[in-house]
């Protein structure tokens, strides 16, 4: 009876080890495959997004066309900082059709160095067809990353 | 009794297994759906589309800007050519195709509605546009893009010689334009702003569902009286409307 009671005991334990050992091994093999909402794989997604989005609010306000043809590059520059999230900077280019740049100043939110040694940098493409009676299109590529 | 025992092992064990296959089975729907969302192609061509859209309904605010000053018909059809091109320019590599049919600039005069006697005068252009991006297998993206200013006019003569105007303006979908000024208001092609002592204000109406800004224009001891008068209309897009009314 004694024997009998100390196997039991032991088999309890080997049950218990091997129960564990499933769920480590469930929740590494989910940890692997998981998808969270800042996984760095879709990183450059997300920005890419966001950044899409603020020119297409900016431009459905009419305040885009209006920065960019009036070359009013710090209010281009307060608005775009004011609606991205804090910790998110950009640089931003404006060009006309044969490539070059039209902005006179650097429309950028951060230090140089973020945009150089970010491994992430996503980059938004945008155009804009003119202003007022004038049609005269303007590309605009914005690069964000996550400071 | 060994079998008894084992069996409450077993069930451990048993429990244990589905609870790891179920947490296995939510983490594979977890991975399908945010894969499927965040990494299928059509969030990329959508913002293009998206910036094509928005990008075309300004071309026609543009084009129908330039044709009300300068009445050249051709200006729509030679700025949706250049636009077609630059697109490509603007998105190298996606294979963007855009095409146009039924386009129209104008302006012209029509009812407001068959019940009342009033006439609105407008500006428009409008062409149906078709988006092809072949990178990504998009074929036939239709839509309707337009301009439109349409303007209401009604003309009296109140306590003898002060004109007292009622100007609706409208744009796109009947929706009224706000924020005009008197900068933006010609009578008998000269500024509002000109007119020594003209007021301006505004009231709302409505007309079934349609919403309507009534701007209230009064030029005081406007001599000699006119039979009829004009009022030409530029919006904050540069868009120009011209309406006539008989002085009652």
């Amino acid at each position: 009876m004694g024997k009998s009671r100390n196997t039991k005991g032991q088999m309890r334990v080997i049950e218990t080890i091997l129960a564990s050992l499933v769920i480590v091994f469930a929740l590494t093999f989910v940890n692997i495959f998981a998808v969270t909402p800042y996984s760095t794989r879709y990183e450059t997604g997300d920005l890419e997004k966001l950044g899409h989005n603020i020119l297409h609010d900016l431009d459905e306000k009419r305040l885009l066309t209006r920065f960019v043809y009036e070359q009013e590059w710090e209010n281009l520059t307060a608005a775009l900082t004011v609606s991205l999230p804090t910790g998110v900077y950009f640089n931003l280019t404006v060009f006309d059709l044969e490539g070059n740049v039209v902005n006179n100043m650097q429309i950028r939110y951060g230090h140089p160095e973020v945009f150089s040694t970010s491994n992430m940098t996503a980059s938004v493409q945008y155009i804009v067809p003119g202003y007022q009676t004038n049609y005269d299109p303007r590309i605009l590529r914005l690069e964000l990353v996550r400071g | 009794m060994r079998i008894l025992k084992h069996r409450n092992g077993q069930f451990i064990m048993i429990a244990v297994l589905m609870i790891a296959i179920m947490m296995v089975s939510i983490a594979a729907i977890m991975y399908s759906a945010g894969t499927y969302y965040r990494h299928e192609k059509w969030e990329e061509y959508l913002t293009i589309v998206d910036n094509l859209k928005i990008g075309s309904s300004h071309l026609f605010e543009i084009s129908l800007a330039d044709f009300t000053r300068t009445f050249d018909e051709d200006v729509l059809v030679t700025n949706l050519n250049k636009w077609q091109t630059n697109l490509m320019v603007a998105y190298p590599g996606f294979g963007i195709a855009l095409t146009y049919s039924n386009a129209t600039i104008g302006n012209g005069s029509r009812s407001v509605t068959s019940l009342t006697s009033d006439t609105i005068y407008f500006s428009d252009a409008s062409a149906k546009l078709n988006i092809d991006i072949a990178s990504v297998g998009l074929e036939g993206y239709g839509f309707v893009s337009s301009a439109f200013l349409g303007v209401i006019l009604n003309a009296t003569y109140v306590d003898g010689d002060d004109l007292l105007l009622y100007v609706a303006v409208e744009k796109e979908n009947s929706a009224p334009v706000t924020g005009l000024k008197k900068e933006n208001f010609f009578v008998n092609g000269t500024s509002l702003s000109d007119y020594s002592k003209s007021k301006l204000a505004h009231t709302y109406q409505t007309e079934g569902n349609v919403l309507r800004i009534i701007y209230e224009i009064t030029i005081p001891d406007l001599t000699p009286q006119l039979s009829s008068v004009s009022v030409a209309v530029v919006d904050n897009r540069d868009i120009k409307v011209t309406g006539n009314s008989n002085v009652t």
